[in-house]
């Protein structure tokens, strides 16, 4: 089911607005989103809107029956909020960088049930597996089957070299008997992510509606060879049918940069787990924080004005994971009942030289609202700012200030690793002995002596510790959250 | 552009934090009025010349006030603070912007309600614990709290709005 657009929205005026004044608002909105004159490559996407848009509104017969439509519809179930970290930008030749700070939450007051689950785990059963690793497992999975409920499906693919089917997809009704086949998994063999992907999704197929949580966890400590490109399509490919695909590592072995790629095509949760002991209530909590889910496959199309250009997104909330930029729309995962998902996005802008305010870009939030089985709901919002002569003074709204302040930490490790790679071991050596300072002002004692370990093993074999690294990356990254302040339970 | 007062590193204007070392690269509000105040700045990690190139440039031309209703703007210059109130000749109050024409008594503005004051950084209102309050742009700032002013910003005195607006110095 297709919801009804908002198309007022989209040339921005309001529902009362004379044919006249619908007019002039599309040449207006034509003259920043056509393709012609807007080199950002979604403004063709939303032109097409916005074209559209004038059709229906400025023929009186259509328009009507539209408005009809749009009451009949009701509210936008998903709405998202803005706050800038500056309220004025001054006109200046140079460019001038600008934060914002997208909330993308349920409307107050939704109640809307439940939605059933459509979960695959993919388990890595490869050699290292061995032991307590596995064993976690086997008693998340037991722990996972009693929390199901008879309309959730729920299937379990075990790989190594090949993939094995453990339980093809099912609801829990015999919960005995698919604990017998869980416990019967061993480890034998190495890693081939993709052969598990690959038989994740076809048992994830089987059942795929958009009225479920269609949701794909992927387990692994190795690090697969040759077949990343294909996994990573394999992801893009699943975005497409509505499925997300987290990645959860364990270990130091596996590919951290891969994992975070392979979860970022479709919005999913990539998580560093440090001890085996933690793998059953991450696993546990994965499966059980899907229940509240309101609305899945959420995207933000950031339609750049000309002059403007986002630099970066990172996502805070409800975790703290980068949002690749290159992909458009940026996919941002799910919004749960509880949990607002906010954004922090960085924006390079030229001002014209002269006007009272700038556009810099639309937003269009797009998500399927799993319970009513609805697709590519879209709620769009412009973001202006206005512009004046003298730089105002004015300290950055605190909920921007301490996110970039985290995020400042976890830029700090990447440029440390990447100076690593360079072979510069001395920009490397000080990059980390000023993370390590500033963890210790955050209070984060263990995280800033991981971090000075590294620097004097950098200055005897330059070489630094994959585990080491992973610590660092997922610590300073975790800080970058804000504190949960509810947890769902199913 | 704007240089890191730690490592020197450059950086776009806007940019909150240093991409290099992770220095801070703007000013709580405390450290503003610090700076302008007559006490001594408290140890800070900028130096003083950053600072200066961080912050706005001196509010160095006129101000304007224009009570909601009004028609004309009341303009202001050569002081450095600027009293908001009602006149009362018998308690020898001599607000410098008087609200009693502008029906302050039954808009419940104060005899002396709240206070701007100009500094080389720009504007503050104090309240001064007025009977009705003081808001600035909707939101309440406390009895005898002072608040950063923008320009075009709204300030309400009891019931009585006003919008203050700074008039850049001709060049």
């Amino acid at each position: 089911m297709s919801p009804v657009p908002d198309l007022y929205a989209c040339l921005g005026v309001s529902p009362s607005a004379t044919v006249e004044e619908i007019r002039q608002a599309f040449r207006h909105m034509a003259r920043r989103f056509h393709p012609d004159a807007n080199p950002d490559p979604s403004a063709a996407d939303e032109f097409k809107l916005i074209a559209y848009a004038h059709d229906i509104l400025s023929d009186m017969g259509r328009s009507k029956d539209y408005q009809a439509q749009f009451n009949a519809n009701g509210m936008p179930i998903i709405v998202s909020q803005l706050v800038g970290s500056r309220n004025q930008l001054t006109r200046s030749s140079e460019p001038q960088v600008i934060y914002y700070l997208v909330d993308i939450r349920p409307m107050t007051a939704m109640n809307l049930p439940d939605p059933p689950l459509n979960v695959c785990l993919v388990i890595d059963r490869s050699n290292s597996m061995q032991g307590a690793r596995l064993d976690q497992v086997k008693s998340a999975v037991s722990q996972i089957v009693e929390s199901l409920n008879e309309r959730d499906i729920f299937s379990v693919v075990a790989f190594s070299d090949r993939a094995e089917v453990v339980l093809p997809a099912q609801n829990c009704a015999n919960k005995p008997a698919i604990l017998s086949k869980v416990s019967g998994i061993n480890a034998n063999g190495g890693t081939e992510i993709l052969q598990g992907l690959l038989a994740g999704l076809l048992e994830m197929q089987r059942n795929l509606t958009p009225s479920a949580v269609n949701h794909l966890v992927l387990f692994t400590d190795g690090r697969t060879y040759g077949d990343e490109d294909n996994c990573l399509l394999l992801a893009t490919l699943a975005e497409g049918d509505g499925i997300t695909v987290s990645g959860l590592g364990i270990g130091d072995e596996w590919n951290d940069s891969f994992l975070d790629q392979l979860a970022a095509a479709t919005g999913g949760e990539s998580h560093y787990i440090s001890s085996p002991a933690i793998v059953t209530r991450l696993l546990t909590q994965q499966v059980r924080g899907m229940g509240g889910t309101i609305a899945q496959r959420l995207r933000l199309q950031v339609t750049c004005d000309p002059g403007v250009k986002l630099r970066s997104a990172f996502k805070v909330q409800p975790e703290a994971q980068p949002v690749p930029t290159d992909l458009q729309p940026l996919r941002i995962g799910s919004v749960r009942r509880d949990q607002p998902v906010s954004l922090l996005l960085e924006f390079l802008v030229q001002t014209p030289a002269s006007s009272e305010t700038q556009n810099l870009a639309r937003l269009s939030v797009i998500s399927d609202i799993v319970s009513l089985g609805r697709i590519d709901e879209r709620f769009i919002s412009d973001v202006v700012i206005r512009l004046g002569d003298i730089p105002e003074v004015m300290a950055p709204p605190l909920a921007i200030a301490s996110a970039l302040d985290k995020l400042t930490l976890y830029r700090l490790q990447e440029r440390a690793w990447a100076a690593v790679e360079d072979g510069d071991v001395k920009a490397a050596t000080s990059r980390l002995q000023t993370l390590a300072s500033r963890l210790l002002t955050e209070g984060q004692e263990e995280l800033a002596n991981v971090a000075l370990a590294e620097v004097s093993r950098l200055n005897q074999t330059r070489q630094v510790s994959a585990e080491a690294r992973k610590k660092i990356k997922y610590g300073t990254r975790a800080l970058i959250a804000a504190p949960k302040t509810a947890t769902t339970k199913k | 552009m704007i240089t890191c007062p730690n490592c020197k590193h450059v950086e776009y204007e806007g940019t909150l934090f240093c991409g290099e070392c992770g220095a801070r690269l703007w000013l709580t509000d405390d450290e503003t009025a610090s700076l302008t105040g007559s006490f001594a700045r408290q140890s800070g990690d900028l130096n003083t010349d950053v600072m200066a190139e961080l912050i706005a440039p001196p509010l160095a031309g006129q101000i304007a006030v224009r009570v909601h209703g009004a028609n004309n703007q009341i303009q202001l210059s050569g002081k450095a603070e600027y009293l908001l109130g009602r006149a009362d000749p018998k308690q020898e109050v001599n607000p410098d912007i008087d609200l009693g024409p502008f029906n302050g008594q039954q808009l419940g503005v104060s005899r002396k309600h709240a206070i701007l004051q100009a500094d080389p950084y720009g504007l503050t209102v104090t309240d001064l614990g007025s009977t009705n309050g003081t808001l600035v742009n909707g939101k309440v700032i406390g009895a005898n709290n002072t608040q950063r002013l923008k320009d075009g910003d709204e300030i309400r005195l009891g019931k009585l709005a006003l919008n203050v607006y700074f008039i850049p110095e001709k060049k």
